[in-house]
């Protein structure tokens, strides 16, 4: 597992899986985005309750579950950039601050429209709308100490520091329709569980996730080729690298 | 298709589910030239930093 790490942390490796993979991540957003948002805005049925309003779901509910997603997948690089020093983890963590960033503020933003429908007021300060906005808020916070620190190994161990200390915040968020009696929902979908949807909405809304998920680890890892050559642009193989 | 995007621009709920969509696109659209600006300017820098000689 270490050598695997190693070896596939080692910069000049990185940047050439990593060019296949996001050509794969960037092809796959772009159908599965398409497909999902006009099978969900067109030929999903409407919610008995809800009516059309239930179509920002395709929307707010794969960035919901992206902002906390890409925060563990932070927190795992955080471990590795501290623990087996790889400097490809410490980038990752950098590059996806800003992806997560805009999930979280477009949760924050989609799940505001849905709420003057459905509550009847753009906010609350509910357990889980609190606790995503401070999420929102560790993402900027984390944005600015990189920004301030400059690109170097030393600021990477401290965003990576900071990071840990965020992830307190991602149980509650998870858990607090369970332990505070909350205006939102519980989750619908588990993975342990039978989804509480039906198929007809289930699906789009999996497509939808699918092209999210692919476009955040597109952007994640363009990203972090480009991190990746503003700090080794010295390096021999770096000259080897072709630009059109 | 027609059909349903007229009646969904006649429901009540057109300008949240419009601004949730739009929104998003907006987002993603700004992700990709942040992502696309980044790769160009570094490719630009590149482009000099190798025409240059080095010892």
């Amino acid at each position: 597992m270490l050598n695997f790490l190693y070896a596939w942390g080692a910069p000049k490796t990185f940047y050439h899986y990593s060019k296949v993979l996001s050509k794969g991540f960037g092809i796959v957003a772009i159908l599965a985005l398409l497909f999902g948002w006009v099978w969900g805005l067109f030929y999903s049925p409407a919610d008995y309750q809800q009516g059309d309003s239930v179509r920002i779901m395709y929307i707010h509910v794969p960035a919901a579950f992206l902002s906390l997603s890409i925060y563990a997948f932070m927190a795992t690089c955080a471990l590795v950039t501290l623990v087996w020093r790889i400097k490809i983890a410490g980038l990752l963590l950098k590059s996806a601050a800003l992806v997560g960033l805009v999930m979280t503020l477009l949760a924050l933003v989609t799940g505001s429209l849905w709420g003057k429908p459905t509550w009847g007021a753009w906010w609350v300060w509910d357990a889980r709308l609190t606790g995503e906005l401070i999420l929102l808020f560790i993402y900027a916070g984390l944005l600015a100490l990189d920004n301030t620190l400059g690109d170097n190994p030393a600021s990477d161990k401290i965003v990576a520091i900071i990071c840990w200390i965020g992830l307190l915040d991602l149980p509650i968020i998870h858990y607090s329709v369970q332990w505070w009696n909350t205006l939102h929902q519980g989750s619908s979908i588990l993975v342990m569980a039978k989804p509480k949807i039906h198929a007809s909405m289930l699906y789009p809304l999996l497509c939808s996730l699918l092209g999210m998920l692919c476009f955040a680890g597109w952007a994640i890892l363009s990203l972090t080729q480009v991190a990746l050559l503003k700090r080794e642009y010295r390096q021999q193989w770096v000259k080897t690298l072709e630009f059109k | 298709m027609m059909c349903y995007l007229s009646e969904l621009m006649h429901s009540k709920y057109a300008y949240y589910v419009g601004g949730s969509y739009l929104t998003a696109a907006v987002s993603f659209l700004w992700l990709f030239y942040r992502v696309k600006s980044s790769q160009y300017h570094i490719q630009l820098f590149l482009k000099k930093w190798l025409k240059q000689p080095h010892e």
